[in-house]
């Protein structure tokens, strides 16, 4: 098991690693001198080639790329994450500001999904057949193809507009009112957690049907135990593990659904943050969001890589 | 009176293809501390049979549709596969082994999890005590270290020691009746002859009747009291072990017998004879003898008439055939 | 089982038998599963009628997409425009059935690319093995990382909106599963005894591979190409709805959505069309990738 973690906290390292390769190097091998990350286009027209290539200096523009990148690990280490253009502020701050909201709503969408998918499935499974898995299956199989910005707008338009149950749009922390907040996270937060919670039921469902065609659950009837003990014993944790892997992809999912969630809601995450700047060519913002919620998105999986070990003794003896 | 007795017990599988008859009209029984083979090429139907005896079909696409099970004074096909009724008699009164060693155990849980298990519920054992009971059996059915094996999990295990473990599941309990579902087929030929010894020790030191489903009749031949021979969905043929292997009736039977090899037999004493074709598609079958289209001794009336019904020919030897056929292979 | 007729010393009626026993070809078998249920024909249908809806869209739309008429701006439902008309008078009917076009475009040419890209880059991974393998599958997943619409808007941020950088953009986020799974067909490929046995006979590997890989990759590949195709037509909706994909005024379902979105209190219809119009091309995609899994998936034989 010893063994297993630290190759897969090394595997975990080298995919962060690569990620932000692969942000470092958008920004560089894509056309365009890479001073207008600093600089705006004006600004750069009016300045001599002395004049810019000081700059090339001070920015260390001159080095090679692997130089220009260690520079750029180097000051991600300490923090440093570039300036805002637009908002003329260290992006850190941006950051530090606009995160909590997100994660916030993210963590409820992410449990919600989570217990509720699983529970649907597996629900589903057992009554494979009646009209309660027909209704369900085919609720999963709809949630699925329902926009989720499209969904925020029905919701503001049937709870707010027209019954007046919710407040239109808005973000208050739960420390500030609680009540208020919670009230005005209902609709995101459903939104959000839509498209994981359908999709889940449907692999819980599929992975449930699967496992109970095992020999193994033939073994379990055959010694006589109740229906109850065999589906709590040996069927879910069987089924959870191929559900298991694609948790890491819920949260990639949930990170992309906020971007758009908190435009229809109004929400100062750093979803609206990266649809802000990207109207804004705000890059380094661009940047700093999509290089941290990829490197979130690999934590998730490492810590989803290393439970698995817990459900499947296959792979902890491995 | 019999300890489990099968009558005319029918069961269909519903494909896109038609309605397979995979069990027809199958009358079985075993009396107790016997042990019983039962003989057919795979698809015949003989690991159905069994598998509806405990109403391990899966249903849909399978079907039990008639007959009885007779256990006991009752007839267990009155009970629902989810009933009461059933969970007692499975693994308590009649446990099973399955074809597949590496797949019928739970891999994700832990030996000693799956040994106790049907003691806490049927024996109603606390777990300590049904632990102390597992080590027992797994030193009993020849598993070393039993005791820090408890912890292990089945993927750590060979083929043969996880067969083993699941005679020491099935025997937990010290039921009436265990039904081997071709319990070796899948260990190697060493593994295979210690599997069964070890079988026959155990159903001895339980006083527990056998039913050994298999396709090779060398394993019947050593170990079976009494045999039934099933093909295409039926029972063939059916007798004491000395009846079939030395007056073998049937021309299927017949044709099994000359397909097995001696040992110390040269080519030039005997040539193996296979049987020619295949086993019938078990879709949409003619009402005729399925044998009919691979048997040498096939009369007019094979052609004309259903299938015959088993009929006494002398001693507990009983035959499906139109022709007497008297000479021996 | 009929072929031994001649050998039998009795005549045996054996054309009985040949006749009860039919032989199922395995294409009759895949369609008759496909067509068993109503979901994957309903999926089938949509698509088709969707293709036929972006092929014709001239002849189908009542006006054309992106005709204003200011006068006539914010119509409700009529017999002259079926589903009103937006803030610039534009016939909402029209640019859903334009909005096809962009939708099944980006739909298809970024699962093409990513496709091949995916396959290519799972080939080589899978036969080489070794270090390229490592480096090819940890680049996957450094990309699975990404949200999608994330690597979307960095993109656009650096190259501007437009169509073809939406399809690069989606086309790079939608590489890592191709090339999964084309690494794995390839990897079990590889351990099979009889491609083995070939090796040992001297037989050229890497035909003999590719004569296995093919039959052996197609059927999941299909399917994840299907289903794919739905998850990026909502991606790019997605970015339409933010204003950072196509650029207007190509009429996109996710734009019109973010148009109608301002004016939802007083014509809701205007924000709700277009989202039902993505739902249908969304659902017959998933429905129909959900029927050939099951008829291509021989886990699945017998069951039904």
């Amino acid at each position: 098991m010893t063994s297993y973690i630290i190759r897969r906290l090394f595997m975990g390292v080298v995919v962060i690693f690569i990620v932000t390769v692969i942000v470092f190097l958008f920004i560089r091998l894509l056309p365009g001198d890479p001073l207008t990350i600093y600089l705006n286009k004006t600004d750069m027209q009016q300045l001599t080639e002395e004049q810019l290539q000081e700059l090339r200096v001070k920015f260390g523009l001159e080095k090679s790329l692997p130089m220009q990148y260690i520079d750029w690990m180097a000051g991600l280490f300490k923090g440093d994450m570039g300036q805002s253009i637009y908002y003329d502020i260290d992006v850190r701050i941006l950051m530090t500001e606009r995160m909590p909201v997100t994660l916030y709503l993210g963590a409820l969408a992410f449990v919600i999904s989570g217990v509720l998918g699983i529970a649907f499935g597996v629900i589903c499974a057992l009554k494979r057949g009646t009209w309660l898995d027909t209704l369900v299956t085919l609720l999963a199989n709809i949630g699925v193809t329902m926009p989720s910005f499209w969904v925020g707008i029905i919701l503001i338009y049937i709870l707010s507009v027209k019954a007046g149950w919710l407040p239109v749009s808005g973000y208050i922390s739960p420390f500030e009112d609680f009540w208020e907040s919670t009230r005005r996270i209902i609709m995101p937060v459903t939104c959000l957690a839509l498209f994981p919670v359908a999709s889940l039921t449907r692999l819980t469902r599929s992975s449930m049907l699967e496992v109970i065609q095992q020999d193994y659950i033939r073994t379990a009837w055959s010694k006589g135990l109740k229906e109850r003990l065999i589906v709590s014993r040996h069927t879910i944790k069987n089924a959870l593990i191929p559900v298991i892997t694609v948790i890491g992809v819920q949260v990639a999912f949930i990170f992309g659904g906020s971007v758009l969630i908190e435009s229809v809601f109004n929400i100062n995450g750093i979803g609206r943050l990266a649809t802000q700047a990207v109207q804004n060519q705000d890059y380094q913002v661009v940047q700093a969001i999509t290089l941290i919620m990829a490197i979130m998105v690999v934590i998730a999986n490492l810590i989803v890589d290393i439970s698995y070990g817990w459900l499947d003794p296959r792979i902890r003896y491995e | 009176m019999s300890l489990l007795s099968i009558e005319n017990l029918k069961t269909y599988f519903h494909t896109y293809r038609g309605l397979v008859k995979a069990v027809d009209g199958v009358s079985f029984n075993v009396d107790e501390k016997e042990i019983v083979g039962l003989v057919g090429e795979s698809g015949c139907g003989k690991s159905v049979s069994m598998l509806s005896v405990l109403q391990l079909i899966s249903s849909p696409p399978g079907e039990i549709v008639g007959g009885k099970v007779m256990f006991e004074g009752q007839d267990l096909l009155k009970y629902r596969s989810k009933s009461n009724m059933m969970n007692s008699i499975r693994g308590a009164k009649i446990a099973m082994i399955f074809q597949e060693p590496m797949t019928s155990l739970n891999p994700v849980l832990t030996i000693g999890r799956q040994l106790t298990e049907s003691m806490e519920v049927h024996l109603k054992m606390t777990p300590q005590m049904a632990r102390e009971r597992a080590v027992e059996l797994l030193r009993l059915v020849g598993i070393p270290d039993a005791k820090r094996r408890l912890d292990a999990y089945p993927h750590q295990f060979s083929g043969g020691m996880r067969q083993r473990m699941m005679i020491g599941i099935a025997l937990s309990c010290n039921p009436k009746i265990l039904i081997a579902d071709e319990p070796t087929t899948a260990v190697d030929v060493t593994t295979q002859a210690q599997l069964l010894e070890l079988m026959r020790d155990m159903v001895d030191r339980f006083n527990t009747a056998l039913i050994i489903v298999t396709h090779n009749l060398g394993v019947v031949a050593r170990y079976a009291e009494r045999i039934y021979v099933m093909y295409s969905g039926r029972i063939v043929e059916s007798g004491l072990a000395d009846e079939i292997f030395l007056e073998p009736r049937h021309p299927y039977t017949i044709g099994l017998l000359k397909c097995v090899p001696q040992l110390g037999e040269t080519r030039q004493e005997r040539r193996l004879e296979p049987i020619k074709g295949l086993p019938p598609n078990l879709i949409n079958m003619p009402p005729n003898c399925a044998f009919l289209p691979r048997c040498n001794y096939a009369i007019d009336r094979c052609n004309l008439e259903p299938w015959p019904s088993l009929k006494h020919v002398g001693g507990r030897h009983y035959v499906a055939c139109f022709r007497e056929i008297l000479e021996k292979s | 089982m009929t072929n031994n007729a001649n050998n039998n010393p009795q005549p045996v009626d054996i054309a009985k038998w040949s006749e009860t026993a039919p032989r199922y070809s395995e294409t009759k078998r895949m369609i008759s599963v496909f067509i068993g249920r109503p979901l994957p024909v309903i999926g089938l249908v949509i698509i088709v009628l969707l293709i036929l809806v972006a092929i014709f869209a001239p002849l189908l739309a009542p006006y054309p997409p992106n005709q204003m008429d200011i006068p006539n701006k914010l119509q409700q439902p009529s017999s002259e425009h079926w589903l009103g008309t937006d803030s610039l008078g534009r016939d909402t009917l029209s640019r859903i059935i334009y909005g096809s076009r962009t939708s099944l475009i980006i739909g298809i040419s970024v699962m093409a690319i990513s496709s091949i890209t995916g396959t290519v880059l799972g080939l080589v991974a899978a036969y080489f093995g070794g270090a390229i393998y490592h480096i090819i599958m940890r680049f996957m997943d450094a990309l699975m990382a990404f949200p999608m619409l994330l690597l979307a808007l960095l993109v656009a941020s650096l190259l501007g909106a437009g169509m073809l950088n939406i399809i690069i953009a989606l086309g790079i986020g939608m590489i890592a599963a191709p090339c999964r799974l084309m690494c794995g067909v390839v990897m079990s490929v590889k351990q099979n005894d009889y491609v083995l046995s070939a090796r040992a006979m001297g037989m050229s590997n890497l035909r003999l591979m590719f004569q296995e890989i093919l039959p052996n990759a197609f059927p999941p590949l299909l399917v994840m190409i299907t289903i794919s195709i739905g998850a990026v037509i909502l991606a790019e909706a997605g970015l339409s709805f933010l204003g950072i994909g196509i650029t207007p005024p190509t009429a996109t379902w996710g734009g019109m959505v973010n148009d109608g979105y301002k004016f939802i209190t007083t014509h809701p219809v205007l924000a709700i069309s277009p989202g039902v119009a993505i739902m249908l091309i969304v659902f017959g995609f998933n429905m129909l990738g959900d029927g050939l899994r099951d008829a291509l998936d021989p886990k699945l034989r017998g069951v039904i």
